[in-house]
């Protein structure tokens, strides 16, 4: 136990100077102790890694390093030499006893403890501190310089999950760049999308935002995928509740107005059939009665009165427009004509937000997001390759890594001969030949992605010109568990990516004809 | 007692002063007379073992003629009586009576050599025992008190065992220090021949008397020793006992019995003269182990197993020593 003695003692101001030696050369002992266990663990670290892909080495061995220096200097500073070891350490030196003794006597004034005092004093005046010396043993020594070999033969030695490691990184180094594209392109094409409003507008910002966030943590491909995909859904959620409140208010409103009472109800009833039949039914009354100015007028107060109470965005700005043409109505040719293509496009635009469950489809921001997810699948297939499928996010049976869908949907004219399907999230199937009647042997596994794998074989692609629905119920993906899709949910949506797609020119030309044909001849 | 910082400092002049006299007449044998004087400064009983004529009679004699002591000479011989040494009454005739003095024996001096005592009988031997322990002769019923200061300096020869009676334990335990006399070097033994072969000039002086040896013994017995010098000594003591277990295994495999206490206080006791002697006011624990062979060699008793291999007592003390951690 450390003897308490006097600040103020001569004993105490001669000794001083050996005990800041003392301890200057404990700290440095803790240091060359910490440096070897340093060196023992980066050793272990990096025999670790020839065993598996150490991904985090470098942090393991920066923390741990630090770890365990903070903990040799924590041990230095507690066990630092008290008086007792500094009076061991001299006496050792030559001074045999007189320390120690003199520190027991301390508070003696006897002869024989002054005279004692006295001497060991007159002893340390004549010393140098010098005399208590730097001593790493040897054997530590001879321990560093041979650890230090090691961990350089380790460095050097070529070690095939480096490459792993290097490729995890860059993973990481695209995730985060993917988050950081989302976030900021993101935002633009939010506040270029018209057709939202500004709370949608809002709203889609902070899920991207949120997504952004996420994906920096993110530590995997599968991960971003799943996060990305579960974002889609949140933005579909979102938007499927916003269009359904539209479509509820425009019903409301429309059931209440003589000329638009049936019509009302039929779209309250979800009943896409029977609003086609009210708007052919109106259609055929503009074209063929003869009190058509008061019907348009009717129905232009209807339309008007539902646009403004209709929720900003989407459906809102094609009744208005409709609203505003029947306003002007004039009964010759050119008008009619007009107005029975503006029906036209009412009755569209009413059959396929009724279809989609109400989608008002902020369609860049979808697109920006599936891209995304493409490019993580990629990614994620390329690290699968190299590290032996541990990593892949899904498996194909036949060979090949695949993006499928929730719905494999297969259509007449568009079903292609495709051995390897590629979709997106939403259950969009893209074959890989158009124009040719032929089924898919193999289809990739059809699932939400970074879920579960499963393999479908034998998708029978239906070449008819009805365009029949084929429905695979899959279990397991991401984001919940997935049903089956009616046809009516999904067709809108990919009506509109595919108008969108045309209007970027992302298809070759004489294609897009083909599109549009497809997509008319869904509606027929 | 006043003691002065000047006496303390003194002390170890003194010592060389005395030294450098008994050296006049002794050539060698520095050792030697520097544990006898340790022994004679702890107040200590010597016993000297060394074969014939290395110098064991004359080393004392000169120590009780620097030390201005009384010295008498006692050779033991089988046929020696107690009453040889202690004295006895006799019958004193006068003019007017007859009555009994008592005769005092050569006991009754300042230094006494005992010479050869392993060749008395035990009787006579313990008759040693009242005077080496208490300082008191007992005759005829009365206690007589010895002088002092008092030592008992024995010898012994270990060379002739023929007719001889070894010491008891309990009687070599009486003993402070066993002192081994070794035999002189060559150049030694030429300073010896020439000294004592032709008229010697050189005479010792009287440096102290037994005043002041008492005093000095006073001034040691003060001199402080710290815990962790004292906790080395009595873990050397207790190291030394067979039955510990936590002794070193020198000790379970060769030796019969240990040092007693007694041995602990002669460690102690002698550490703080020889700290002294060095010019220390303070003991190391060099002191401990420089008198740790003399204090306990004949303490220490071997089992037949050290003795079958041919192992001498100071090889064991040395092994103890060097298991024992500062």
């Amino acid at each position: 136990m450390a003897r308490r003695v006097s600040e103020s003692t001569p004993l105490k101001k001669a000794l001083s100077p050996f005990k800041r030696r003392a301890t200057t050369i404990a700290i440095v002992e803790y240091i060359s102790l910490a440096l070897t266990l340093i060196l023992i663990y980066i050793c272990v670290c990096m025999g670790v890694a020839f065993i598996f892909p150490f991904i985090y080495i470098k942090e393991w061995i920066l923390w741990g390093s630090l770890v365990i220096f903070a903990t040799a200097m924590t041990v230095s500073f507690v066990k630092k030499p008290n008086w007792d070891d500094v009076a061991k350490a001299l006496d050792g030196h030559g001074l045999e006893e007189r320390i120690i003794t003199a520190l027991e006597l301390e508070d003696e004034r006897d002869v024989f403890a002054n005279t004692q005092r006295m001497d060991t004093l007159c002893y340390l005046e004549s010393t140098s501190p010098a005399v208590i010396k730097f001593s790493i043993p040897k054997g530590r020594m001879q321990a560093i310089i041979g650890l230090s070999i090691a961990i350089i033969i380790l460095f050097v030695l070529p070690n095939p999950k480096w490459d792993l490691v290097e490729r995890y990184w860059n993973m990481r180094e695209s995730i985060e760049e993917m988050a950081k594209e989302i976030e900021k392109e993101g935002k633009e094409k939010v506040a270029r999308a018209d057709e939202l409003s500004d709370e949608e507008k809002e709203e889609i910002t902070r899920l991207l935002s949120s997504l952004a966030g996420e994906l920096e943590q993110s530590k995997e491909y599968k991960e971003a995928v799943a996060k990305i995909s579960k974002t889609q859904d949140a933005i579909d959620e979102y938007m499927q509740k916003r269009q359904k409140e539209r479509i509820d208010m425009l019903s409301s409103v429309l059931k209440e107005q003589d000329a638009t009472a049936s019509l009302g109800a039929a779209i309250e009833a979800n009943d896409t059939e029977a609003v086609r039949d009210e708007i052919d039914k109106l259609k055929r009354q503009i074209q063929e009665g003869s009190d058509r100015d008061k019907i348009a007028k009717d129905l232009s107060t209807a339309l008007k009165a539902a646009a403004d109470n209709m929720l900003d965005g989407g459906l809102k700005d094609e009744i208005n427009e409709m609203a505003t043409m029947l306003s002007e109505f004039k009964s010759d040719e050119q008008t009619i004509e007009y107005a029975l293509e503006e029906l036209e496009e009412l009755q569209s635009a009413l059959v396929d937000n009724m279809c989609q469950g109400g989608t008002c489809d902020p369609g860049d921001i979808k697109y920006l997001l599936q891209d995304m997810k493409n490019s993580a699948i990629g990614g994620a297939d390329a690290l699968a390759s190299h590290s032996g499928g541990s990593n892949a996010p899904d498996q194909m049976s036949g060979g090949q890594t695949g993006q499928g869908s929730d719905t494999s949907q297969g259509s007449g004219t568009a079903q292609g001969n495709s051995t390897g399907g590629q979709g997106a999230g939403e259950g969009q199937g893209q074959g890989g030949g158009i124009g040719k009647t032929g089924h898919s042997s193999a289809v990739g596994e059809s699932h939400r992605l970074g879920g579960e794998a499963q393999v479908i074989e034998n998708v029978q692609g239906n070449p008819t010109a009805s365009g029949k629905v084929d429905t695979i119920e899959i279990e397991g993906g991401i984001g919940g568990t997935v049903g089956p899709i009616p046809y009516n949910k999904v067709v809108g949506t990919y009506r509109r990516q595919a108008l969108e797609a045309l209007d970027r020119k992302a298809l070759p030309q004489g294609l897009e004809n083909i599109v549009k044909d497809y997509f008319k001849g869904l509606e027929e | 007692m006043n003691i002065t910082s000047e006496e303390i400092k003194g002390f170890s002049q003194t010592i060389e002063e005395i030294e450098g006299e008994i050296g006049k007449e002794i050539i060698g044998q520095q050792k030697v007379i520097r544990e006898v004087l340790i022994a004679i400064l702890s107040g200590g009983n010597v016993l000297l073992e060394g074969v014939p004529g290395l110098g064991k009679t004359r080393l004392v004699r000169t120590i009780g003629e620097v030390l201005d002591l009384k010295f008498r000479r006692i050779q033991f011989t089988p046929d020696l009586m107690p009453a040889d040494i202690t004295g006895t009454n006799i019958v004193v005739k006068d003019e007017m009576e007859s009555r009994f003095e008592f005769q005092p024996g050569p006991l009754f001096s300042n230094i006494v050599l005992a010479d050869e005592i392993n060749r008395a009988t035990p009787k006579t031997q313990s008759a040693l025992l009242e005077a080496m322990g208490e300082g008191t002769v007992t005759v005829g019923g009365i206690t007589r008190k010895l002088p002092n200061p008092y030592f008992v300096l024995a010898t012994q020869n270990p060379l002739e065992q023929e007719g001889t009676y070894p010491l008891p334990e309990a009687q070599l335990d009486r003993f402070f220090f066993k002192i081994e006399v070794e035999y002189p070097s060559l150049d030694e033994l030429h300073r010896i021949i020439d000294i004592t072969t032709v008229e010697s000039t050189l005479k010792a002086e009287k440096v102290i008397e037994g005043d002041e040896i008492l005093r000095l013994q006073k001034l040691a017995m003060n001199i402080p020793i710290a815990n962790a010098v004292q906790d080395y000594a009595l873990r050397l003591i207790i190291s030394t006992l067979p039955d510990n277990p936590n002794a070193p295994e020198v000790t379970g495999k060769y030796l019969r019995y240990g040092a007693s206490p007694r041995g602990a206080q002669t460690l102690i006791r002698a550490a703080k003269v020889r700290a002294l002697m060095e010019g220390r006011y303070n003991v190391a624990f060099d002191d401990i182990r420089a008198v740790a062979h003399p204090a306990l060699r004949h303490r220490l008793f071997l089992n037949f197993e050290a003795m079958a291999e041919g192992l001498g007592v100071d090889s064991v003390i040395d092994e103890i020593i060097a298991s024992i951690e500062e």
